[in-house]
């Protein structure tokens, strides 16, 4: 079997960027959501407050260690699997990851350690402070790298000599057409992320009758970001539509799973498709009649362009640009239910008895993760086939390497990740079933996975011997 | 309001609440141009911290 290096590099950078955006996501969610807590807890020094973060802050220190070491290995990536990348675009993408570092890696590393160890080491008005320094460099990071991507969605500032990019404006390569509209998506993104996790482990509390009070006040106030947040990033993502249409209009035709040049007036809204790219069509359609023109047009009887607009060698997959867009779309749909129906039930007082509602919230608790990766998948893959648009294609990005190299790599990842995600949902569960009632005043850092697994032992040891102590 | 699960005023309320939603929802997604997108979007945060302002007991009601 003949090993395609270009498939497996792209496979690999998405299995890894995949498992990594899980984690920063969580972790700009939840520092906002820990630095709006530490202030209420100021302001109200109501203990609840106290407990809701301390609790937090444990899950938070995780996602933010993995997230970490996973965003890590991504830099690498360019040279492994895409190192003509690394070579042309370089002079315009590696000083925005340099500057990532500079500023938000060394605001978030000076002062994470206060957070994580300090509660009862320095002063709270101290410590809220150093709280508030990760919270603003974790959302640094994310404008750093939002604005290195989006300059490859929607180049600007450059020129292409010699088979190189060369920078002649730096404030129109960070400041390109579509960053000031990817970036609040993306932080949106997050919030919404960490308000649908914290409001759904505060709901497994009230239907599991256990930690009430901590259980109403998280599932409050998660589902009060929740709601700003999710009518905020429906109005951000309409912009970002409009800009997306603009500039990458092979990326939206994809997306809306339409191929004639022109869709019928008015234009149905498609729900499920089952493409044929060769043959240009598609085999089934399931669309809601007039929808399309509405949503996609903002008019009654609008038409919607189609993929045969753009040539065939510079189409995407419409299949994967399709479902990642429609699997966003449909969860933030399920999101504004959601959050439409917390404020129905808050004002009829209902909204921690009504237990429909609180399994409903459980089952949410991921739903930010899933929205957030197939919102990057829609991003790009609907770029394809350009790695930076209009400039370098992806095929011709890849690194020299054979394919059984690309192969064995991707393996190792797999099987690496795979070590850390278990870690990790193994102290993340273990921390939700302990209750807030034990978070410890500092993030627990017990060394090991052995050590953890070691206690869980102990713990049920103890359990299933009560008299006997430890 | 009636303790029944289900009412004639409650089955009212909900679909007022469903209407109005979709209203929403609409207007944020633009359908009805921006400046409109802009002012459900404030109008909507507006209400939304006035149902907020309301307290939510910590405890079970007896």
């Amino acid at each position: 079997m003949k090993l395609d290096p270009e498939v497996l590099a792209r496979v690999q950078f998405a299995f890894t960027v995949t498992f990594h955006i899980i984690f920063p996501t969580m972790s700009i969610g939840l520092a906002a959501f820990l630095m709006v807590i530490e202030g209420l807890w100021l302001k109200t020094k109501d203990p609840v407050y106290l407990e809701i973060y301390r609790f937090w802050m444990g899950i938070f220190a995780m996602g933010f260690g993995v997230g970490v070491v996973t965003g890590i290995v991504l830099s690498f990536e360019f040279g492994l699997g895409f190192a003509k990348f690394a070579q042309i675009a370089g002079p315009a993408i590696g000083p925005s990851i340099g500057l990532e570092v500079l500023t938000a890696f060394f605001l978030e590393a000076g002062f994470l350690g206060i957070m994580l160890f300090g509660l009862k080491r320095v002063g709270p008005k101290l410590h809220f402070f150093a709280t508030c320094m990760v919270a603003l460099g974790t959302q640094i990071s994310a404008s750093w790298i939002l604005s290195a991507n989006s300059w490859m969605q929607t180049p600007d500032g450059i020129t292409f000599e010699n088979g190189r990019v060369v920078v002649t404006n730096w404030v129109k390569v960070i400041h390109n057409p579509s960053w000031l509209v990817r970036l609040p998506h993306m932080l949106m993104a997050a919030f919404i992320t960490g308000s649908f996790f914290v409001a759904g482990v505060g709901a497994w509390y009230l239907l599991c009758g256990k930690h009430e009070i901590f259980g109403r006040r998280t599932v409050s106030l998660g589902l009060g970001f929740a709601t700003v947040a999710v009518a905020c990033q429906l109005f951000v993502g309409d912009l970002l539509y409009g800009k997306m249409l603009h500039y990458q209009p092979s990326k939206m035709q994809a997306a809306e799973g339409f191929w004639e040049e022109n869709s019928a007036s008015p234009a149905p809204y498609n729900w499920i498709i089952i493409p044929d790219q060769t043959n240009q069509r598609n085999r089934f359609t399931l669309a809601t009649p007039v929808l399309g023109s509405l949503w996609l047009t903002h008019s009654l009887r609008g038409r919607v362009a189609g993929l045969k607009n753009t040539p065939r060698d510079l189409q995407p997959t419409m299949g994967m640009v399709f479902y990642g867009f429609h699997t966003m779309f449909i969860v933030a749909i399920l999101m504004f239910f959601i959050v439409a129906v917390s404020l129905w039930l808050r004002v009829q007082q209902r909204l921690f008895s009504t237990r429909w509602f609180l399994r409903a919230l459980v089952i949410m608790t991921p739903s930010g993760f899933i929205a957030t990766i197939a919102g990057w998948y829609t991003a790009e893959t609907g770029r394809q086939p350009w790695v930076i648009w209009g400039i370098l294609r992806t095929a011709d990005a890849i690194s020299p390497v054979p394919g059984g190299a690309m192969l064995s790599t991707l393996i190792a990842f797999v099987v690496i990740y795979a070590l850390f995600i278990t870690a990790f949902l193994i102290f993340a569960f273990r921390m939700i079933r302990r209750g807030p009632e034990d978070a410890p005043d500092h993030a627990a850092a017990s060394g090991s996975l052995m050590n953890a697994l070691r206690t869980q032992v102990m713990d049920h040891a103890a359990a299933a011997h009560p008299g006997e102590g430890r | 309001m009636s303790a029944a699960p289900f009412s004639a005023r409650r089955a009212i309320g909900a679909v007022l609440a469903t209407l109005l939603g979709f209203a929403f929802f609409n207007a944020l997604l633009g359908v009805f141009g921006l400046p409109a997108a802009i002012t459900s979007l404030l109008l909507f945060i507006f209400l939304a911290f006035l149902i907020f302002l309301r307290p939510l007991p910590d405890r079970p009601q007896s």
